[in-house]
């Protein structure tokens, strides 16, 4: 039996390490004594104290929890639709936040982030119908359509559907709508204020640990359908359950931080690569703390490589997604788990 | 050897080419423009020449047009460029900036079609569209050819866009006049774009004494703040997404908080656009600024202090909305960025109205109005 603690021990050191540079550095340069007064409330510098309190520390935990949510998202639409390729943003599932949160700013003419807290309790809402709304309908292909890269194709064309309401709701919106739309559509880690941030950590931590729950039915489902149901587990329940949990973390990162890309599709297997095994009992907790790391790490580029300019997230996240998809296509045949 | 004839043939032909755009009025008088860098007049025999410099690469021009009277006999030898029969009386507008130009120049019958008027303040437009004198095309990145080539135009004037063309409009044989009147980075070089469109439609003495009457208001505007002897700071706008856009050190609006004696955090900044800044970067720079000015745009309500705070907490960490020194314009219901161009004094002196009241007793602001 393999032994994972490493992993977990080394995964963990260099999340806190990620944890501490992403408060300690930005375009303002804070001395480290200073960032650790203003921590524990002994701060000074008022400018100082409002940065980390206000501006760095949400904005990390917000980078944190949304890169291990959609680490987690990817990962268990891998296993519901036995496709290394599955994410959340490929099967178009936020392209349809996109749509919800294009209707509900769009439509209503505002600016996503003048709407306050009830206007991002809509977004979410419009977010989670949409992001819902397009795993039904993969979910209902996958019943017609059995192989994996059809679904893809079905997911693909959803996604092509999607965007073109969405850039019929543009084309009708005001241009301060459009801008506002395009920007949101770039990433923002910091748009989850400190206000709102128990809200996003609420619901982000329930769907986390009912994904957890469901080490079991991933690992059953990864056997084919009736092996599952041999081993005693109610195929239609867990799925059930495995699209509830995707569906909350996918359309609540997206509607609070936009379509973040590539996070959902490559982390899982950073995951397997790393450890070289299937098991959600360790895939899991691992997906989680890898996901949570690049998100750390893109959020550290986002604000430091500019010198004081802010570089989108979605600039950053395909230079570090993209060669790792582009690795596991190209060595598909030594990778084990892409050939079970 | 052969193989460098290719090469050698393909330079002469691109350097001809580039020739023929680079800015040369040397043999022509020259109608002086006294602050607008973005285009030059110039008077041949029998004919203008009106030339657009490239805003991106201004070694070269973006348009030469011949500007030719309509009553006149067409002159024996011309420069290259696109001859305009002038003054041109059908025009379709793409623009809220050229038709308000036109309007203000008292010449916005002559439009006969636009594109998105509903962002057109110009009465004339308003009911036209109502009653079918003045013809809607649509967007202005996409208008309807089809409406376009029934209204049998004289003239198309539009912004240019870097790396973009005009499409099958420029198949229509219409004249397309690009003004880039946007691209001026001085308040008084951006007004003097009215005798751009002035020298189309025919209007350049009123062009003249209209230009000359803002040039003296900004100048007086710009005098009296300068009698200011401790500069006030201020913020610039609010975050978008995650960046927070603060004009360069050599844009539009950094010229106007010059000329308002303002303390201008980014003065010295290179550029003449905006720069994206975190909001680290400009609450460490602007914490303690005396005024917060805000330009914005919303048809439903205007921004308040609740809704500032509730957009994004931290805004109110800063001490001019501690102090409700906040100052809004609501762009949907004062058009400033149409307007502005005809009123390059007011949006001075709503700054130094704001910072320096005692300045201007008598004045009450235009766009800007305190938050509540």
């Amino acid at each position: 039996m393999k032994s994972y603690k490493l992993y977990y021990i080394m995964l963990t050191l260099l999340l806190v390490s990620l944890f501490v540079l992403n408060i300690c550095l930005g375009a303002v340069s804070i001395p480290l004594g200073d960032v650790i007064e203003s921590l524990f409330g002994a701060g000074t510098n008022e400018v100082h104290n409002v940065i980390l309190s206000h501006s760095r520390l949400p904005q990390t935990i917000t980078a944190m929890m949304s890169g291990a949510a959609l680490a987690i998202s990817g990962l268990m639409l891998q296993t519901l639709f036995t496709n290394p390729l599955a994410s959340p943003s490929i099967l178009g599932i936020s392209s349809g936040s996109s749509v919800g949160v294009a209707v509900v700013t769009l439509l209503l003419g505002g600016s996503i982030s003048a709407m306050g807290l009830a206007g991002h309790i809509a977004i979410t809402f419009g977010a989670i119908v949409g992001a819902f709304a397009i795993l039904a309908l993969i979910l209902l292909f996958s019943m017609k359509v059995k192989n994996n890269v059809m679904l893809l194709i079905v997911g693909i064309m959803l996604g092509y559907v999607t965007s073109s309401i969405v850039s019929l709701l543009s084309f009708l919106a005001t241009s301060e709508g459009v801008y506002s739309f395009v920007m949101w559509g770039l990433g923002n880690f910091s748009a989850v204020s400190s206000q709102n941030l128990f809200y996003f950590v609420t619901l982000i931590s329930i769907a986390l640990v009912i994904s957890l729950l469901l080490v079991k039915s991933l690992n059953g489902l990864l056997l084919g359908e009736e092996y599952c149901e041999n081993l005693g587990i109610n195929v239609k329940r867990a799925r059930l359950f495995i699209i509830i949990a995707t569906g909350l973390l996918t359309s609540v990162v997206t509607a609070f931080c936009g379509p973040i890309s590539f996070i959902g599709l490559a982390t899982p297997h950073i995951a397997r690569l790393m450890l070289g095994t299937s098991n959600h009992k360790h895939l899991l907790p691992v997906t989680i703390l890898i996901g949570a790391s690049i998100t750390l790490v893109c959020n550290l580029l986002s604000n430091t490589i500019g010198g004081g300019v802010i570089v989108p997230i979605n600039v950053i996240t395909p230079f570090l997604g993209a060669p790792v998809i582009i690795y596991v296509i190209v060595n598909k045949n030594k990778i084990p788990y892409f050939n079970q | 050897m052969r193989h460098l004839i290719l090469p050698i043939l393909l330079f002469v032909l691109v350097s001809c080419g580039l020739q023929s755009k680079n800015i040369n009025n040397n043999l022509l008088d020259v109608v002086p423009l006294r602050h607008a860098k973005g285009f030059t007049i110039a008077q041949g025999d029998g004919y203008k020449v009106v030339n657009v410099v490239n805003p991106w690469d201004t070694t070269h021009l973006l348009q030469s047009y011949i500007l030719i009277d309509k009553l006149a006999p067409m002159p024996d030898s011309l420069p290259q460029g696109t001859i305009v029969r002038v003054p041109i009386e059908r025009v379709v507008t793409y623009t809220s900036v050229s038709a308000s130009i036109m309007d203000y120049l008292g010449v916005s019958e002559n439009i006969i079609g636009v594109c998105e008027s509903k962002y057109i303040p110009v009465k004339w437009v308003k009911e036209g569209v109502l009653d079918g004198r003045v013809v809607d095309l649509g967007q202005a990145t996409m208008p309807s050819i089809e409406r376009l080539v029934s209204l049998k135009s004289d003239g198309i004037i539009t912004d240019p866009y870097q790396n973009t063309g005009y499409g099958a409009v420029e198949q229509l044989g219409v004249p397309i006049i690009e003004c880039a009147a946007y691209m001026e980075t001085s308040p008084l070089g951006h007004s003097e774009w009215i005798k751009f469109i002035a020298a189309f439609v025919g209007e350049e003495k009123l062009a003249d004494s209209l230009f000359a009457a803002i040039e003296t208001r900004y100048l007086e505007a710009k005098e009296i703040a300068s009698t200011v002897t401790s500069k006030k700071s201020v913020i610039p706008g609010k975050r978008y997404g995650q960046a927070w856009h603060v004009a360069a050190g050599d844009s539009y609006m950094a010229k106007i908080y010059r000329d308002a004696s303002v303390s201008y955090h980014w003065s010295e900044s290179a550029g003449q656009g905006a720069l994206n800044l975190s909001f680290e970067s400009v609450f460490a720079a602007a914490k303690d600024a005396d005024a917060w000015f805000i330009t914005y745009y919303n048809d439903t309500e205007d921004l308040t202090y609740e809704s500032l705070m509730s957009e994004y907490v931290s805004y109110g960490s800063f001490t001019a909305f501690k102090e409700r020194r906040v100052y809004g314009c609501n762009t949907s219901s004062k058009p400033i960025f149409t307007t502005t161009m005809f009123t390059p004094d007011l949006i001075l002196k709503d700054y130094v109205k704001i910072l320096y009241p005692e300045l201007l007793p008598d004045y009450t602001t235009t766009y800007f109005s305190a938050l509540n």
